[in-house]
């Protein structure tokens, strides 16, 4: 039972054409019948554009305006897969998922792009204005008629992530994982709560964050209102709380600590959101506490928890907390596997599946599997090709590197990872991928970023650094300069927020820095 | 320094891990990475518990409390 994206969204412009379909708090907003006659109106126009190469990705760079969507779209119903690119993302960043693309260009929404990148860029960039203009143009019948969309096996969109050595890396997401996808959410226990009413959805994460496609597939295929911050909007919690007075929101849709940080003020409650009646949390490790608090601050609100990797299409578990779970001595549940998904728990050596109870790693398999990494086999091999034949029955798997239990009614529970990937406030990072941009500055001869904890949770990141130049002062003055030059390569979210420096590092048996030896530097608040 | 004034920079101290943030009073903190927005948000809690003094993250503009002296003043006038 999936459930067509494009077709599902074009037929709201049917049966809605006046509704709202996305609107964000500076007050730009795009009806269904807009979106539809704009997203068809660019599609006729990169489809006739010979500077955009046939059926090549294409970047979408920008935040929460509307004509993103219509740019998403309109990439999609000509063929082209979509690149969200967010301006939290710096300049190298932006670059190395340009050059990683090969023959691509920019659909450049703020018009900022050539000024950043300089030189650097080196694909054709459209700006807003040029956008608008080819939205505006009303798309002729029989270029509709010519344009060939995603097919089903087609790659939708690429999401660039954190990578291990510093390069970030596209997890290749098809048409057919989305509609998959799409369907099941559609049907869940989550859209069941909300029986039909009408529903504005808050769209909070980034659209480079594959968090705020869950709610788009949700919600525009159904009808409903997006609701999103503008930028500066998302800088000021108090700008944020003025504009959700007057969004309606009826379901929210984050991670868990944007709820903890709007929880820190007493006025997130039913007093500011009256309408809301249902969160939907996923992305990190989910707090009894904060399913508690947010409960006695709107009472009646349900909340639901989920869980899954981008490379699996966002979610591939989900469940609603139930008073009784919140009882229990134990972690939240991470919720049962969704419809078209076989969740496997292996053991990392061998591979074999572990008793129910036991601990292992979470292998996927299923229908929302992703293609792989873009133009990555090696890593591609390693996470999409590690399942052994006899568990996958012929269907995509990936290797999570999550570590979880499976009780025996069939609730997953999460444990951590097996490896360096970390997720801090929300935002999935490879340490390796700092320590790598921390090692290529000059002042820097050897790193390593470790976690910081605080009520079990990572409060911040902490950089151990041993200098080039043992001699040289280390204080602050040093500390700033490094987070300066950090944040040209990486999103500010991965500059660590405090570091230490030391003449060496303990090594462990095989020559690598002793990573648990220094953890006890990073003492647990 | 009076004694609130290093009170309130230990609090700062514990929470960025900067200790020599002290010799720094007018660096814009969320400019130079020192403080992000979860970070400040425990840094109020942390004022709360330290000096019963509450200030709720929507009350105040970053730009109201982005350095150490800005952070001390608005405690003193709360207090």
């Amino acid at each position: 039972m999936e459930i067509d994206f494009i077709d599902a969204v074009d037929e709201q412009a049917r049966r809605t054409p006046d509704a709202i379909a996305f609107r964000n708090s500076r007050g730009e907003s795009i009806t269904y019948a807009a979106l539809k006659r704009e997203s068809d109106a660019l599609a006729c126009w990169i489809a006739g554009n010979e500077d955009i190469p046939a059926r090549a990705p294409l970047v979408v760079y920008g935040h929460k305006a509307p004509i993103m969507l219509a740019c998403f779209l309109g990439c999609l119903k000509s063929g082209h897969a979509y690149v969200p690119v967010d301006v939290v993302f710096p300049r190298e960043r932006i670059a190395s998922i340009i050059d990683q693309l090969g023959p691509t260009v920019v659909f450049d929404t703020l018009g900022t792009i050539p000024a950043m990148l300089g030189d650097d860029l080196a694909v054709p960039c459209f700006d807003e204005a040029e956008l608008s203009d080819a939205a505006r143009q009303p798309a002729a019948e029989e270029a509709l008629d010519a344009l060939v969309r995603v097919q089903p096996d087609d790659t939708f969109y690429i999401l660039f992530t954190s990578g291990s050595t510093g390069t970030p890396k596209g997890v290749q997401i098809t048409r057919e994982c989305i509609d998959n996808f799409t369907g099941w959410l559609c049907g869940s226990v989550y859209a069941q709560a909300a029986n039909g009413e009408p529903r504005i959805w808050f769209n909070r994460s980034p659209f480079t964050f594959d968090v705020s496609i869950t709610d788009l597939c949700a919600g525009l295929t159904q009808g409903d209102t997006m609701f999103a911050l503008e930028d500066e909007a998302e800088k000021s919690l108090a700008l944020a709380f003025e504009s959700f007075t007057e969004s309606g929101v009826t379901d929210w849709v984050s991670t868990p600590s944007f709820v903890d940080q709007c929880l820190a003020d007493e006025a997130f409650s039913a007093a500011l959101l009256p309408n809301l009646k249902r969160m939907l949390l996923a992305g990190e490790v989910l707090r009894p506490e904060t399913v508690r608090l947010a409960q006695r601050r709107f009472p009646g609100l349900r909340v639901f928890n989920a869980y899954g990797p981008t490379e699996s299409t966002n979610l591939v578990t989900m469940c609603e907390i139930l008073p009784s779970m919140l009882e229990q001595d134990r972690s939240l549940p991470i919720g049962y596997a969704k419809e078209g998904s076989t969740l496997l728990v292996l053991d990392p050596q061998t591979m074999r599946p572990v008793p129910d109870g036991e601990h292992g790693e979470l292998v996927v398999v299923g229908n929302t599997v992703a293609l792989g990494y873009w133009k990555r086999e090696d890593l591609t091999e390693a996470a999409f090709h590690a399942c052994p034949a006899d568990l996958a029955n012929g269907m995509r798997t990936y290797r999570t590197g999550d570590e979880v239990t499976r009780d025996p009614d069939g609730l997953y529970y999460y444990h951590g990872r097996y490896d360096l990937q970390i997720k801090l406030h929300g935002y999935r990072i490879e340490l390796g991928d700092i320590e790598a941009t921390l090692c290529a500055l000059p002042e820097v001869h050897m790193a390593c970023v470790l976690p910081a904890w605080r009520d079990g949770s990572i409060s911040h990141l902490v950089a151990l650094v041993v200098p080039a130049d043992l001699d040289a002062p280390r204080g602050f003055a040093l500390t700033k300069k490094l987070k300066r030059d950090m944040r040209e390569v990486v999103p500010t979210y991965m500059v660590p927020r405090a570091f230490k420096y030391v003449d060496s590092f303990p090594l462990n048996p095989s020559g690598k820095a002793d990573r648990k030896a220094l953890a006890a530097l990073v003492e647990e608040r | 320094m009076n004694d609130l004034d290093q009170r309130i920079i230990d609090l700062i101290i514990d929470i960025t891990e900067e200790p020599e943030i002290g010799d720094y009073r007018d660096d814009d903190l969320f400019e130079e990475e020192v403080l992000d927005s979860l970070g400040a948000i425990e840094l109020l809690v942390s004022i709360k518990e330290e000096f019963g003094v509450s200030i709720a993250p929507t009350e105040l503009e970053r730009s109201e409390m982005n350095t150490v002296n800005k952070i001390i003043a608005r405690v003193q006038e709360r207090l």
